[in-house]
C-alpha cells in the first residue's frame, strides 16, 4: 500500500541549517592599546604651533607616531623626549580624557630591572599626570597624556626600554573592573626601545691611574719617563666618544696655573712625544715623556687638545725636578726641618701649658659651681624665712595691737606693772619667812603624837598609821581572819592615859579568837588634832600656802591681806581650809584655833569659814563676767579704772581667784574688799586728788612721809581719811608671785587677753625669725663674695686660655700636625 | 493497518493513491503532528552584532530529533544554565546576576570580552545548555545541537550546532 503524507505548514520548526555562530566585533568600549608620538612642546616646530596659554597645551604639528627606537644622545642632565600618549579602543577611536585611567611609565635596562639614578631613586613616573591636546592637521583634536621631561634619559650608551603601562578601574563605558581583571586587560602595557649613544666629543680624558696623593708624573731633569696611552675622547658623560676619522691632537707644555714659580729664565720644552700626536680608536698614545731645557723645579702641566676643536682638551700634571735645584733646596729643607722642630717644642709646651690650665679651670669651675650652688641654697633658706618673717608680720598685724596697747592691756589686767610702780625686785631682798619652818616643827609634833609605827609585813620597812587607817588586816593564818585593831587597855592597865593600843586580833568565823597587844605605841584619842591635821595637810600632803586657792602678782599683797583681816579677828596667820564638813564631831572653831596656837606659838591663827551657798550666790553676782573683778562702786566700777594712774592692785582680784575662795575673803576682809594697793604713796596721792573713791587705798612704800615713824607700816586712805595699816608681826604668808602661765591664763579669759597672748606669741617667734634671717643674709653674702671670687678667677684662667690655644692652633697649622687628635680621641 | 510518522511538526493528510481501486470508499484523513522529547538546543542572536565588551543576548529554544520547536507552557521542569564559552582561555563570558531561566525558550543574556586585544571580528563558540525531569522523576538534562565533550553522564552540553545526539548516545558517553 502506497500513501502520501503532505506537509502544508511548519511554523515550528527550524528553518536554518546555519548553526548559530557568534561574531565579535572590535567595540568602543575595550581599550586596546597606547598610541605614542613624539612631540615638540618648546619653541616652533615647523608649521606646528604650541599652544602654551591653556591649561592643557595644545600641540598642532603633525604627530609622528613612534615605531622604532627613539634615538638619545647621552648628555648630562638629559631627559627622555616629550611623548604623547593616547589611548586607544579596539576599533580606534580613543578615550577621552584620558586620565579616567592611570598611566605608569618607567625605564627598564636590557635585563628588564628598573634603571636607577646616581642617587638611588628608580627611573619611573608613578602616574603620569601631565596632559596634551593633539589637534593634527586635518585630524580631530584629542587629548592624550603628555610625558614631559619626567624622567631622567640614562647617561651610558646602550638600549633601554621605556615601559608604559596603563591601568584602568571602573571607568564610564568601559567593562567593569571585575571583568576587565578576569580577563586580563585591566593593563595595557606598551614599550617603547630607547637607544642611548655616545654624545659629540667633549674632553680628551686623562687615563694614566696616578695616586691622588702625588696626582702628577715625576721627570727627574731630562731623563725619559714611560707614558703609553695616556688620554681618550670621551662626550660629556664620560663615555668613549669614535671620531669617524683619526684626528691631530697638538702637546704644549707649560708652568701650572697654580704654581708660584713663574719662571722668566724657562727654557723647557718637550723633547718627546712630539708636539703633534693622532688620536687611534679615541685614544692618545705616546712611548716616553721626554723634557728638554731648563727651568725651576715645581709643578707643569701637559696641555694636549684637538687641532680641530680646542675646547676639546686635557691636561696632564708633570713634577719637574730641577737637579741645579738640589743644593738650595736642601738648605731651604733644613732651615725648613729647624723651624718645624722648635714648633713642635713649643706645642708641646704649649700643650702642657693649656693642660695645667685646664686643670686649673676645672678646678675653679668645681668651686664657682659650688659657690653657686651654696649660694643658691642660701638666698632660697633666706627667701623662705622672709616669706615666713611676712606671713608672721601679716598675722600679728592682724591682731591690731602694738606694744603701747599690749602694755595697755597688761596692765588691765594687773599683770604689768603700772608705770610709777617700783620694782618688784627689791621684795625679793626682804629676809624670808620665819613663820613655815616654825609650823612645819610643829606639824611634825602634831603628827608623831597622831601616827604609830607599825610593821605592816615581813622584811618591810614600818609605816606610820594614823587612827582613821585602822583596822589594818594582817595575812590570814589557817582559817583565823587576822587584823591590827586599835584598842583601849583592859580597864586599869593603862594608868589613866585613855590612849588607844595595837593589838593583833585573830578571829574564826566572825568570834573573836584572840586578842595580843603589840609593842606599847599609844595613840592618843584626839579629834580635834585629827581635824588640824587635816586642815593643815591638806591631801596628805604638806600645805605650801595658807592662801591656798589664791593668787597674787606680789607677795607683799598677802601681808596687806593678813593686816586688812587682822583688825577683827586678831589673826596674823590666816587658813582658808575649812573643816571637814562630812565629819559629824567636828570640833568647834574655838578649840581648833587653840590647838593651831599650840602648833605655832605666838601667832594668831585664824580659820576662814566659807560662806553659805545663797551668800555666795549674791555675792558672786557682783562679780564681773569680762574681768572677774568685784564691781565695787553703786554705778557697778570696776576697779582700777584706766584713769587711775599707779593703781596697782585690787585684793579682791589678786587673792582670789577662784569664785569660792574669792567669797571667802570678800567675807573675812570685809570693808577692806575693796582695797586698791599702790607701790608707792605718792601714787596713790595723785589717785586720791583725781578720783572720788569710796574704796580703801592702801601704799606700799611711803615714799612722801604720810607715816609718822616705825617701818612696820602701810599708809592707808579710807573714809576720806588718812591712817595706817599696821603689818602682820611676822610675813606669814609665803605666796608664790604670778608665773607666765598665770599670765596667759589670766590673760586668756578676756578677748583683748587672748590677742595679748597671741601677739606676744607672734613677736617672740617673729623675733626668732628675725634673728635668722640676719644670720641667713650674712650667709648670702659670704656665699656671694665666694662665688664672685670664684668667677674671677674663671675668667681670669679663660683670660690667660684663649692666646694660648690660638697660639697651639696656629703651631699646629705650622708643624702639619693633626688637630687635637688627642682630644678627638678622648671626645670619642 | 499500524503507522509510524516522524518528521516536522504540522497538519497531514493521509491520502491513498488515486488509482486505488477502493477509493470511494475511503475517508481522507488528517493528522495533526506534534513536537516530540526535546533533544537539542538551538540558539539565535537577538541582535545582529555583538561587540567586545558588549552584552550578548541569545534566542535559545529546545528542539526534538526533528528539530521541531518543542511547545510547552510552564516551566516543565526546565532549566536554563548560565552561557559559557567553550574555550574560556579565549573568551570571558560574564552572566549578570539572575533568578534561573525557565520553560521551553528563554533569552540569555552575558557580557562577552575576549582576552587577547581584538583587532578584527572573530569567531568564538559558545555553550549553551539546558536540564529537565523527565516522567517519573528522573532528571535529565536536556541534549542540545552539540558535538563536543560531556563533563556528567547526565550533563550534555551542546555547541550551537545542529549536530542532535539521542539522549541514548549522550548516556553512553
Amino acid at each position: 500500500m502506497h500513501y502520501a503524507l503532505c506537509m502544508h505548514c511548519h511554523p515550528h520548526r527550524l528553518e536554518t541549517d546555519n548553526p548559530c555562530r557568534v561574531t565579535i566585533h572590535p567595540g568602543s568600549a575595550v581599550i586596546n592599546g597606547l598610541v605614542v608620538s613624539r612631540i615638540e612642546l618648546n619653541g616652533e616646530v615647523g608649521e606646528g604651533m604650541v599652544d602654551m596659554n591653556e591649561d592643557i597645551p595644545k600641540v598642532t604639528q603633525p604627530t609622528q607616531p613612534v615605531t622604532e627606537a627613539l634615538q638619545l644622545i647621552a648628555e648630562p642632565g638629559g631627559f627622555v623626549p616629550e611623548l604623547a600618549m593616547r589611548v586607544a579602543f579596539e576599533d580606534g577611536s580613543y578615550l577621552e580624557p584620558p586620565t579616567a585611567c592611570q598611566l605608569r611609565a618607567r625605564l627598564l635596562d636590557a635585563s628588564g630591572a628598573v634603571l636607577r639614578n646616581a642617587s638611588g631613586a628608580e627611573a619611573e613616573v608613578r602616574r603620569v599626570g601631565g596632559q596634551v591636546e593633539i589637534c593634527a592637521p586635518g585630524e580631530e583634536g584629542r587629548r592624550a597624556f603628555l610625558l614631559r621631561q619626567d624622567l631622567r634619559a640614562p647617561e651610558k650608551p646602550g638600549e633601554y626600554s621605556l615601559e608604559l603601562s596603563l591601568t584602568f578601574g571602573n571607568t564610564k563605558g568601559l567593562p567593569s573592573k571585575d571583568v576587565l581583571k578576569d580577563a586580563g586587560r585591566a593593563e595595557v602595557t606598551k614599550v617603547v626601545t630607547l637607544v642611548v649613544v655616545a654624545g659629540p666629543a667633549f674632553q680628551l680624558q686623562p687615563t694614566l691611574l696616578l695616586p691622588p696623593s702625588s696626582p702628577a708624573i715625576k721627570v727627574a731633569s731630562n731623563q725619559e719617563v714611560e707614558l703609553g696611552a695616556f688620554a681618550r675622547l670621551v662626550d660629556a658623560c664620560g663615555n668613549v666618544a669614535k671620531p669617524d676619522a683619526n684626528k691631530a691632537v697638538k702637546l704644549s707644555l707649560r708652568p701650572y696655573a697654580m704654581g708660584s714659580q713663574d719662571a722668566p729664565q724657562m727654557t723647557l720644552t718637550l723633547a718627546q712625544p712630539t708636539p703633534t700626536l693622532h688620536l687611534v680608536n679615541g685614544m692618545l698614545a705616546a712611548p716616553m715623556l721626554q723634557l728638554a731645557g731648563e727651568g725651576p723645579s715645581g709643578r707643569y702641566e701637559l696641555c694636549f687638545e684637538l687641532v680641530a676643536d680646542s675646547k676639546v682638551s686635557g691636561i696632564l700634571l708633570v713634577d719637574y725636578q730641577n737637579p741645579a735645584d738640589e743644593g738650595r733646596r736642601e738648605e731651604e729643607t733644613r732651615r725648613q726641618q729647624e723651624r718645624l722642630q722648635a714648633r713642635q717644642r713649643r706645642l708641646v709646651v704649649a700643650k702642657k701649658e693649656v693642660e695645667e690650665l685646664g686643670k686649673r679651670k676645672r678646678a675653679c669651675a668645681n668651686a664657682a659651681r659650688k659657690s653657686t650652688c651654696l649660694y643658691d641654697r642660701a638666698v632660697e633658706a633666706r627667701g623662705e624665712i622672709q616669706q615666713q618673717i611676712q606671713q608672721k608680720r601679716s598675722s600679728r598685724d592682724a591682731l591690731g595691737l602694738d606694744e603701747e596697747g599690749v602694755k595697755r592691756l597688761k596692765i588691765a589686767h594687773r599683770i604689768a606693772l603700772g608705770p610709777v610702780e617700783s620694782d618688784p625686785a627689791t621684795s625679793q631682798q626682804r629676809p624670808p619667812s620665819q613663820l613655815g619652818p616654825k609650823v612645819r616643827a610643829s606639824l611634825k609634833q602634831l603628827e608623831t603624837s597622831l601616827t604609830v609605827l607599825v610593821n605592816l609585813s615581813d622584811g618591810e620597812g614600818s609605816e606610820r598609821k594614823r587612827r582613821r587607817d585602822f583596822p589594818i588586816d594582817l595575812l590570814s593564818e589557817e582559817n583565823h581572819h587576822v587584823q591590827r585593831e586599835l584598842r583601849p587597855l583592859p580597864s586599869g592597865n593603862d594608868g589613866g592615859s585613855q590612849g588607844l593600843y595595837v593589838f593583833k586580833v585573830s578571829s574564826r568565823g566572825g568570834n573573836e579568837v584572840s586578842a595580843e597587844q603589840l609593842g606599847d605605841q599609844c595613840l592618843r584619842d584626839d579629834p580635834q588634832g585629827e581635824y588640824l591635821l587635816d586642815a593643815l595637810q591638806p591631801n596628805g600632803r604638806l600645805f605650801e600656802s595658807l592662801f591656798e586657792s589664791g593668787r597674787v602678782a606680789d607677795e607683799r599683797l598677802s601681808n596687806i591681806a593678813v593686816a586688812l583681816a587682822a583688825p577683827w579677828s586678831g589673826a596674823d596667820f590666816v587658813t582658808l581650809r575649812p573643816p571637814a564638813a562630812a565629819a559629824a564631831a567636828a570640833p568647834t572653831r574655838a578649840s581648833l584655833l587653840a590647838q593651831l596656837a599650840q602648833l605655832a606659838r605666838d601667832t594668831t591663827i585664824q580659820l576662814l569659814q566659807p560662806a553659805s551657798a545663797a551668800e555666795s550666790a549674791a555675792l558672786l553676782q557682783k562679780m564681773d563676767a569680762a574681768t572677774g573683778l568685784m564691781k565695787l562702786a553703786p554705778d557697778g566700777t570696776i576697779h582700777p579704772p584706766p584713769a587711775a594712774r599707779g593703781a596697782s592692785y585690787l585684793l579682791n582680784r589678786l587673792c582670789c581667784d577662784d569664785a569660792e575662795a574669792r567669797v571667802t575673803w570678800y567675807r573675812a576682809l570685809g570693808p577692806y574688799v575693796h582695797a586698791i594697793v599702790f607701790d608707792q604713796a605718792s601714787a596713790m596721792c595723785d589717785y586720791i586728788a583725781h578720783a572720788a573713791t569710796s574704796s580703801v587705798l592702801i601704799a606700799l612704800e611711803d615714799d612722801v612721809g604720810l607715816l609718822s615713824g616705825g617701818d612696820r607700816r602701810y599708809a592707808m586712805f579710807s573714809h576720806g581719811k588718812h591712817s595706817e595699816l599696821a603689818m602682820p608681826a611676822s610675813s606669814t604668808c609665803r605666796l608664790a608671785q604670778t608665773k607666765e602661765a598665770d599670765e596667759v591664763q589670766v590673760l586668756s579669759g578676756t578677748a583683748g587677753g587672748s590677742r595679748v597672748v597671741e601677739f606676744e606669741q607672734a613677736a617672740r617667734e617673729l623675733s626668732n625669725l628675725e634673728e635668722h634671717e640676719q644670720v641667713a643674709a650674712d650667709e648670702v653674702a659670704a656665699a656671694e663674695s665666694e662665688k664672685k671670687k670664684a668667677e674671677e678667677a674663671q675668667q681670669q684662667i679663660e683670660q690667660e686660655l684663649s692666646p694660648l690655644q690660638q697660639e697651639i692652633e696656629l703651631l699646629r697649622q705650622k708643624t702639619g700636625t693633626p688637630a687635637g687628635s688627642r682630644g678627638q680621641k678622648r671626645a670619642r | 493497518m499500524t503507522l509510524q510518522i516522524g518528521g516536522t511538526v504540522g497538519e497531514l493528510s493521509l491520502e491513498l493513491p488515486p488509482d486505488y481501486e477502493h477509493e470511494g470508499l475511503c475517508e481522507p484523513l488528517t493528522l495533526t503532528l506534534v513536537a516530540g522529547e526535546p533533544t537539542a538546543v538551538v540558539a539565535t542572536l537577538r541582535d545582529g552584532t555583538v561587540t567586545n565588551g558588549g552584552e550578548l543576548a541569545l534566542n535559545v529554544r529546545l528542539v526534538d530529533e526533528h528539530k521541531n520547536f518543542v511547545e510547552g507552557s510552564g516551566d516543565q521542569g526546565i532549566e536554563w544554565n548560565a552561557l559559557q564559552a567553550e574555550d574560556e582561555e579565549q573568551l570571558l563570558v560574564r552572566e549578570p546576576k539572575r533568578r534561573a531561566l525557565k520553560g521551553v525558550a528563554a533569552e540569555l543574556r552575558a557580557v562577552v570580552l575576549t582576552r587577547q586585544p581584538l583587532d578584527e571580528p572573530k569567531e568564538i563558540t559558545l555553550v549553551v545548555s539546558a536540564q529537565f525531569k523527565k516522567r517519573g522523576g528522573i532528571l535529565r538534562r536536556v541534549h542540545c545541537a552539540c558535538t563536543v565533550h560531556t563533563h556528567h553522564p547526565y550533563a550534555v552540553h551542546a555547541l550551537c550546532t545542529m549536530h542532535a545526539l539521542s539522549s541514548a548516545q549522550a548516556r553512553d558517553r
